[in-house]
């Protein structure tokens, strides 16, 4: 669900004035200026603006505030439950009730002009999929057209990632290559890693290189982009048939960096929620405490 | 010749175009577009939107306080086919003018993070109800 002209809505806090539009400014004051109430499109406060006005509305109507995720909205009906998360002006919610979400709908349309686009399938990029078994996300589409981009599309697959014997290290000695495409190389795996944690850990070795980019860096990202083809329907799985137990897996290498001098050690977890993954990480540690 | 050939091809194209009522192009400024019925057209309905919206009142310069300066921003949408529906003007305030402290404090807009969005759809599917 979208609020629509989400930012001419919100009511500002400070004293604002702007230029008559070019083109249409009043003939008999020509040296006048608005007086903003509202928000413009452009205004540094914005986006700041439209959220407030959201969450004093939500908070109004009895909903609470996640401690933690602010942006997330809770009201209890009863025994049930209506769950919103506001993305800017973008809200995603259901309830326990499926017809207290409609009863939201109509509440939420009284007071802002919205755009219902029915059941999640599509949200920042990600496809969404609701079926009986679960719920599937993916960049399926997103994946395709990253690897056309950097024209892999016709080279041959990778079945990994990344070579599980080769070490990556800063490589001085050998050629560079343009940072720029490798940067944007990069830029576009990390935004595919919110769908595929199969790609977090060798997208993030091969960003420690951004600085100063050489040939060993280049072929290790081209073969992540080649195994991205190989994968592009991969996806994640939310099965309906799971619990809400949280939990966290770790580990850690000792001195497995390359880099001569440095042999930093690499930590890395990931943490789940029921059978799904839901953040996984990995750093480079400076000191080690033996344990 | 080329021309020759040319000529009548845009004919149909411009009569096309005025049956609509929508310019094919996106003008960079603003005399431009007031050049075009279609696009003043465009402007008028966003002003049309302030004024309904109650966005902003006319008042004197009050010479003491920062102006902020406007600028319109044109854009086609166009559907699937690539056809235009529709000619869309915006009117932006420059942003950038702003002096902090004076013209606005606070900035900062939360944003969810993907985490929660997928702890989210864990807990529907757990709970199982549908998501909109």
């Amino acid at each position: 669900m979208d609020v629509k002209s989400a930012f001419l809505n919100d009511i500002l806090q400070e004293e604002v004035y702007v230029e008559q539009p070019k083109g249409f400014m009043d003939p008999h004051y020509p040296q006048h200026v608005y007086k903003l109430k509202k928000a413009l499109y452009g205004l540094k406060q914005a986006p700041r603006a439209s959220y407030e006005r959201l969450t004093t509305y939500l908070l109004d109507k009895g909903f609470t505030r996640g401690q933690v995720d602010q942006t997330l909205f809770i009201r209890n009906q009863g025994n049930h439950k209506l769950i919103a998360q506001i993305y800017v002006d973008d809200i995603i919610f259901g309830a326990t009730l499926d017809s207290q979400a409609h009863e939201f709908v109509e509440e939420m349309k009284k007071e802002f002009e919205m755009s219902m686009i029915g059941e999640l399938t599509y949200f920042l990029g990600l496809q969404v999929k609701q079926t009986s078994e679960g719920i599937f996300i993916s960049q399926a589409k997103y994946a395709k057209d990253l690897v056309k981009r950097f024209g892999l599309d016709r080279k041959s697959h990778a079945r990994t990632p990344m070579s599980t014997n080769v070490k990556m290290s800063a490589d001085l000695t050998s050629k560079q290559v343009d940072p720029t495409l490798y940067k944007s190389m990069i830029d576009s795996l990390l935004y595919l890693t919110a769908s595929r944690p199969d790609i977090a850990f060798s997208v993030g070795v091969c960003s420690r290189f951004l600085a100063n980019p050489k040939e060993s860096h280049l072929t290790a990202v081209k073969r992540i982009i080649r195994y991205v083809n190989a994968t592009v329907n991969y996806c994640i799985c939310f099965s309906r048939e799971t619990n809400l137990v949280l939990a966290r897996y770790s580990n850690a290498n000792w001195a497995g960096n390359a880099d001569y001098r440095k042999r930093k050690s690499t930590s890395g977890g990931c943490f789940y929620v029921g059978t799904v993954s839901f953040c996984v990480g990995y750093i480079l540690l400076d000191k080690i405490t033996s344990m | 010749l080329r021309s020759r050939i040319i000529n009548p091809i845009n004919k149909v194209a411009n009569q096309v175009t005025y049956n609509c009522y929508l310019a094919q192009f996106e003008p960079k400024k603003v005399e431009e577009a007031l050049q075009d019925d279609s696009w003043v057209t465009a402007m008028h309905d966003e002003l049309h939107q302030f004024s309904r919206n109650n966005v902003w009142t006319l008042v004197s310069n009050p010479f003491d306080q920062n102006i902020i300066g406007t600028k319109w921003i044109f854009k086609n949408k166009s559907d699937e086919h690539g056809t235009v529906i529709r000619n869309k003007a915006q009117l932006v305030a420059e942003g950038y003018t702003q002096i902090e402290g004076i013209d606005f404090d606070e900035t900062f807009a939360l944003v969810a993070r993907l985490e929660s969005i997928k702890i989210l759809l864990s807990i529907s599917c757990h709970l199982g109800f549908k998501l909109y």
